[in-house]
């Protein structure tokens, strides 16, 4: 063996060494308890797909704040915004605080008290957090910060809360949220700007560093004080966040949002910002969802529109939700006078994995998908 | 007279608990092959749901075909699409500039993470399968789908790509 052999032997001994070592120091709290297959007659093609290995979701955390936000404090919400908003960051500040997302912790729902949603007020918060759907993936959690300032809330079906703070939100507010699968959100609203993150290939700290210290001061700005240095948000920043299609929402002012829908890889985070009215809201998803003890298919119907511009084509949807159960969808969560974005996050806490587990056993999700209406929990 | 099929049939494990079987034995490891693969900077939340990704559609597409070798490619080539999409990220939005590259100290250290991930995507794939999981060069042809000359050309050029880089930087 040459000297060349030698070195390339000790390189390669070097660097299995190495590569061994940098994957051992992953840390894999979260690995879910195991495979459980969907329930045989359930498995459609698109509903096969996303309940593959799944089972159970969860929580929804509803934070409902009453009345008179917004005026005196910058940490709290804006009023009715009158204009389109504008987007822009603001100066870096020291993160407020970080949230790890170990995807298995994460239940936000029961450390809230439970209040029924009755935004009686003009402006009112809502905080969302739900785990996708299964064992085989890793609870997800999505936050979903809504502010609420429409009374005319939707009196029909379509109870799903997060259609419902959604929808809310769409009408005059805005919406932050932060993931690390938005994919089965898409909001389509009539003026929607919004400022999608997830395309700067943010880690996930960053992610949730910004979504946490976003501060709205007024009904026309905001700021992301959490971004990293030299990140310039715009409104409507290109996103192709997942490899799939994408959404365009245009409106006839000129505004123009943009947004991706499909399923994939990826962290996400948009901040949605919606000042106007009278607007239309859907989701996409083919996805089960269970959100604060409610069971139901998410069902969307996709409408396609023929609108486009940018070379992007703009797509409106429909959403229906169908409850396998006799409960309601009611938003459940908590209301206090005075809630900030952040104290919101920080009620998102973790459950131990023996809860997560109990809750697995208890809630086998897919046999409750389609007419099997059962309650197993 | 016994009914051999039968009695094969009774012994036969359900293709769900296979697949379980599989899942269980798999996962953790895929996830931290999948971790070297897609950027050791990134969060393990993307190699999970790398490896999340393609058991479900290894599920999706059916049971009986489905072993530890198809589900390792699957995440070989959904660490590829990972590593794609970021690019194009990027590149459509040029102008910004994360602070934490700009704060990175100058000094030129290059380590395990930027040296694989100057590598293409099916070298660093290469490397990967033969340096961590110790795979033939066959394995890593039929993985990469590949002829296997080709496999070791990628792997040769990859060590070579990383010596170069890395130099004695190796502990």
């Amino acid at each position: 063996m040459n000297s060349n052999d030698a070195d390339i032997q000790d390189f390669e001994t070097r660097l299995r060494g190495e590569l061994r070592r940098r994957a051992d120091q992953l840390v894999l709290d979260n690995v879910p308890p195991g495979f459980r297959p969907p329930g045989r007659r359930h498995q459609g093609p698109i509903l096969g797909a996303v309940v593959a290995g799944a089972l159970v979701a969860i929580a929804l955390v509803a934070a409902l704040v009453a009345n008179h936000f917004g005026s005196s404090s910058a940490t709290h919400l804006g009023t009715q915004p009158s204009v389109p908003t504008t987007g822009r960051v603001g100066q870096l500040s020291p993160l407020h605080f970080t949230i790890t997302l170990p995807a298995t912790r994460l239940r936000a729902a029961q450390n809230l008290p439970d209040t029924a949603v009755t935004p009686a007020s003009d402006t009112t918060f809502a905080a969302v957090t739900y785990r996708l759907p299964g064992e085989l993936r890793p609870p997800i959690v999505h936050a979903t910060l809504a502010r609420i300032s429409d009374q005319a809330l939707p009196s029909d079906p379509q109870h799903h809360p997060l259609y419902h703070a959604l929808n809310v939100a769409g009408r005059s507010g805005y919406v932050v949220w932060l993931g690390h699968d938005i994919a089965d959100l898409v909001v389509r609203v009539g003026d929607a700007h919004i400022l999608d993150l997830s395309a700067w290939g943010l880690t996930q700290d960053e992610l949730i560093n910004a979504a946490s210290s976003a501060v709205v001061h007024s009904d026309t700005s905001f700021e992301l004080p959490g971004l990293p240095a030299g990140l310039q948000a715009t409104d409507a920043a290109p996103s192709s966040v997942h490899g799939g299609s994408r959404a365009e929402f245009s409106t006839p002012d000129g505004s123009v949002g943009v947004y991706d829908y499909s399923g994939g890889l990826g962290t996400s985070l948009g901040v949605l910002l919606y000042p106007g009215s009278g607007t239309q809201l859907g989701l996409t998803t083919i996805e089960q969802v269970s959100v604060d003890g409610t069971r139901g298919l998410l069902r969307i119907d996709r409408l396609e529109s023929p609108n486009s511009s940018a070379g992007v084509q703009s797509l409106n949807f429909q959403a229906v939700w169908e409850p396998v159960s006799d409960q309601s969808g009611e938003l459940n969560g908590n209301a206090s006078n005075t809630t900030a974005i952040s104290d919101i996050l920080n009620a998102l806490t973790p459950i131990d994995d023996k809860t997560w587990q109990d809750m697995v056993t208890r809630c086998p999700w897919p046999t409750r998908v389609g007419t099997d209406t059962t309650n197993h929990c | 007279m016994t009914d051999v099929s039968e009695h094969d049939l009774d012994d036969e494990p359900d293709p769900s608990e296979r697949f379980a079987v599989l899942f269980a034995t798999e996962y953790e490891g895929l996830v931290r092959l999948a971790y070297l693969m897609s950027g050791l900077g990134q969060s393990s939340l993307v190699a999970e749901e790398i490896v999340q990704e393609a058991f479900a559609d290894a599920y999706r597409r059916g049971l009986p075909g489905c072993n530890g070798a198809y589900v390792r490619r699957a995440v070989i080539n959904g660490c590829r699409d990972h590593t794609r999409r970021l690019a194009r990220w990027r590149q459509r939005l040029p102008k910004l500039v994360f602070a934490h590259t700009e704060a990175a100290p100058v000094a030129d250290r290059i380590d395990i993470e930027r040296a694989l991930g100057a590598l293409n995507a099916k070298q660093r794939a290469a490397v990967v399968l033969r340096y961590y999981l110790d795979l033939t060069t066959q394995e890593i042809a039929d993985t990469l789908r590949v002829p296997p000359g080709t496999a070791k050309s990628l792997i040769h050029r990859g060590l070579e790509r990383l010596r170069e880089d890395l130099g004695d930087t190796l502990s």
